[in-house]
């Protein structure tokens, strides 16, 4: 996987995400919760006069909680939605890697002393849409 | 044929012709253009074919029909010839002023047309005002296109003008008003109420209103292939924003042209192959999770299975494949849906709308193509009602009144609410939706919901009474949560979701009584949920906590922790470790806190770290309290977790 790549932060963990999948970077706000949704859809959040699904992913990256503030506008094939992230940084170029490093990763990278966990966003979301049930 | 319809078809036309004009000056300035810009007029002048004829506008037809096959060949080459292009102007011209009822140069364009590159005659004939088709010619009906957020402007000031209503209503109109103030407030309030029912008219209209033209549109399209079709159509009350309903005809007759021509085999076929001669093509609309579904579905001989393979291939989208421009699921093309370009013309158009398009097709079984299409425009009258901290709407439609106590009677467990006499099934919202709330008060207002001939009455905190909200759809992620028709920002910038009355009517006749009701039911045992990797460590805590009266439950990690969560919603208190392979401790309070139901489960750390910051990311995460493995005791175990079970 090359190609620009949005880094972030969540809990302490960095990960990053393919920046063609990133509409928006923006405020994580008011949350309202949407009961049956799911462990891991914090509810949804309005930006702009819309609604959009806020993801909480620490439950499923087995990440160890941290303080989300960022919100992260993914979209994949219509499916729309904020990752809340403790922090989002730049943009970069990550060196190609094809070893899996968990089920929702595409693989993982050093950079710049950092392991990077390259988000796989179409599982990412297959996960979030299947533990709606 | 329903005048308005007529001006739609007029309107939605001369858009199209102003496109077509605009495209092709800029083609003949850039030399032939761009593939782009063909597709563009090959889509508007196929769109005008189809829909002219429906509308008595035969002649519009046949020269947009010549239009289509000129355009056919610079499609394949992707570049109009420059001689073409005037005599396309010259075409769209000749619709433009046949749609204002004009129709004597029609002729003389289709001539143009005709003639193979030649040079055109020079003087217009002077056309044919009596042939065949020719289309009333009475002056149009006046009518306005207004811009839609100009009618959501209108509709905000009326909403203003209700509440300054209220508001003065409540300054004079009380018992110090005069009759004469009174009787100006109640004149000043039913003009209000018609000027609201005015502006939400120019917003929405049931699907009924377009569908008129499509038994008519089934029956030419089945007599000129040959085939023998039913048109069935159902839900047809279903209301969309107008500015969403405005295209839709024009979709529908695309979808049923192609169900019948490329769907429905002939009846020969049919008979072969042991189906019912007739063949039946069905149109349903209805709400899906916040959007309305429109489906055109046909019995006939589906797509091939290799096409079905192919989408697969391509991420499943058969939509996706069908749309191709030029596709045509015939062998042969068919005249009657042109050269497959309908579909993509209904997905580009349905997306352009912010909806999406499904097809779902069973090989010699039938295609039903969906769309899906968004009532982010849709205006909702919504009755608001707050539980544990929580806005919802209810839509008004389904509320019939708002009650206080009214005597509650209990059965077999279950709740009901006697109410005139009648018995309706009761339950708290709260556990209805599955959420987490603090117990009712007594006596707590209740909402009396009717949804397919069912009634059932909920209790909540508050009730906010009704209101009119711009209902927006919870998105793709969410849409397969069932239960609820969208979400709608309130004036305080709050959301309510909204809720689905037919469920929560279903859901409310299954619940039993609330484990949360005041009445203080038979005392149950607490249940503690044990998590640690160790097994040494968990049979210790769960040693200590069954010999204190407990029941408990272990798992070896975050991740069977969550497991058994959901699947017993019976745990009162979740004590945990934090460091644990696979999902650790924090990993999983964060997991427990974000599922509504459990966000006030306590949960009790029991951890080795014993650091500041491992505190601070564990208060961080909602844990309730920190207990340090190196001073662990069973008194404080057992005191920590009787201080929060006894909180409940």
């Amino acid at each position: 996987m090359s190609g620009g790549h949005l880094q972030v932060v969540i809990g302490a963990e960095h990960y990053a995400l393919d920046v063609t999948l990133v509409r928006e970077v923006a405020e994580l706000g008011d949350v309202t919760p949407v009961p049956g949704a799911g462990p891991h859809v914090a509810g949804v959040q309005s930006l702009r006069g819309e609604l959009l699904p806020v993801i909480r992913p620490q439950g499923l990256l087995g990440v160890a909680a941290g303080q989300p503030r960022r919100l992260v506008v993914i979209d994949h094939a219509g499916r729309r939605a904020g990752l809340a992230v403790d922090g989002a940084h730049d943009v970069s170029e990550l060196e190609q890697t094809d070893e899996a490093a968990g089920p929702l990763t595409e693989g993982a990278v050093l950079h710049e002393g950092k392991l990077i966990g390259v988000l796989d966003i179409p599982a990412l979301l297959d996960a979030v849409t299947g533990g709606g049930a | 044929m329903d005048d308005r319809l007529l001006e739609i078809f007029r309107a939605e036309s001369e858009e199209r012709v102003a496109r077509m004009c605009a495209v092709l000056l800029a083609a003949e300035a850039d030399s032939g253009g761009t593939a782009d810009d063909i597709d563009s007029l090959f889509r508007d002048v196929h769109s005008i074919k189809g829909s002219a004829g429906m509308f008595g506008f035969d002649a519009i037809g046949v020269l947009a029909g010549s239009m289509e096959v000129s355009l056919a060949d610079a499609r394949q080459t992707g570049s109009l010839p420059g001689s073409l292009v005037p005599r396309l102007l010259q075409a769209t011209d000749a619709i433009r002023a046949a749609l204002q009822g004009d129709t004597t140069t029609l002729q003389t364009a289709q001539g143009g047309l005709r003639e193979p590159d030649s040079v055109r005659t020079g003087a217009p004939s002077t056309g044919d005002p009596a042939a065949p088709g020719t289309p009333r010619t009475e002056p149009a009906r006046r009518t306005l296109r207004v811009g839609a957020e100009k009618v959501d402007r209108l509709l905000a000031t009326v909403g203003e003008a209700a509440l300054h209503q209220r508001r003065l209503d409540h300054l004079v109109g009380g018992e110090s008003g005069t009759d004469a103030a009174r009787q100006e407030l109640e004149r000043g309030e039913s003009l209000i109420t018609d000027l609201q029912d005015a502006v939400l008219g120019l917003r929405t209209l049931p699907l009924e209103t377009i569908v008129g033209t499509l038994p008519r549109a089934l029956r030419d399209v089945a007599a000129e292939s040959g085939r023998d079709v039913r048109l069935e159509l159902d839900g047809t009350d279903t209301p969309l924003d107008r500015s969403v309903l405005d295209g839709i005809a024009e979709v529908l007759v695309h979808l049923l042209r192609n169900a019948v021509s490329h769907g429905v085999e002939p009846p020969d076929e049919r008979r072969a192959a042991g189906k019912p001669v007739q063949g039946v093509v069905r149109i349903t609309a209805g709400h899906r999770g916040g959007l309305v579904a429109i489906t055109c579905a046909d019995d006939g001989r589906g797509v091939s299975a290799e096409l079905i393979a192919q989408s697969a291939q391509r991420g499943g989208s058969l939509a996706g494949v069908l749309a191709e421009a030029g596709f045509s699921t015939a062998q042969e093309v068919s005249e009657l849906s042109g050269r497959g370009v309908g579909l993509d013309a209904v997905k580009r158009h349905v997306e352009g709308l912010g909806g999406a398009l499904e097809v779902d097709s069973t090989p010699g079984k039938g295609t039903a193509v969906t769309l899906l299409l968004p009532l982010t425009l849709a205006i909702l009258p919504v009755f608001i009602v707050e539980r544990g901290g929580h806005r919802f709407g209810l839509p008004l439609a389904s509320v019939h009144e708002a009650l206080r106590g009214a005597p509650v009677h209990e059965l077999h467990g279950k709740r009901s609410l006697q109410v005139a006499g009648d018995v309706v099934p009761l339950a708290d919202l709260a556990d209805v939706l599955g959420t987490d709330a603090p117990a009712l008060p007594d006596d707590p207002p209740v909402v009396l919901l009717g949804a397919g001939g069912r009634r059932a009455a909920l209790a909540c905190d508050r009730l906010h009474g009704d209101q009119e909200a711009v209902v927006k759809p919870l998105g793709a992620v969410l849409g397969t949560v069932p239960g609820y028709l969208g979400g709608a920002v309130l004036g305080d910038g709050r959301i309510a979701l909204l809720l689905d009355p037919a469920r929560l009517v279903r859901t409310v006749a299954d619940a039993t009584a609330s484990k949360r009701a005041p009445t203080k039911t038979a005392h149950r045992t607490p249940k503690v949920l044990v998590v640690d990797d160790q097994f040494t460590v968990r049979e210790l805590e769960r040693t200590i906590l069954e010999a204190a009266g407990y029941r408990v439950a272990t798992a070896g990690d975050g991740r069977a922790a969550l497991e058994l969560l959901n699947n017993d919603g019976d745990v009162d208190v979740v004590v945990s470790d934090i460091e644990m392979p696979g999902m650790d401790g924090l990993a999983m309070l964060e997991a427990i806190r974000g599922q509504p139901r459990f966000s006030s489960l306590p949960v009790v750390i029991v951890s080795s770290q014993n650091d500041d910051a491992s505190r601070q990311r564990g208060a961080a995460a909602g844990a309730d309290a920190w207990v340090v493995k190196s001073q662990f005791d069973q008194q404080t175990l057992l005191e920590t977790v009787s201080g929060l079970v006894d909180l409940r």
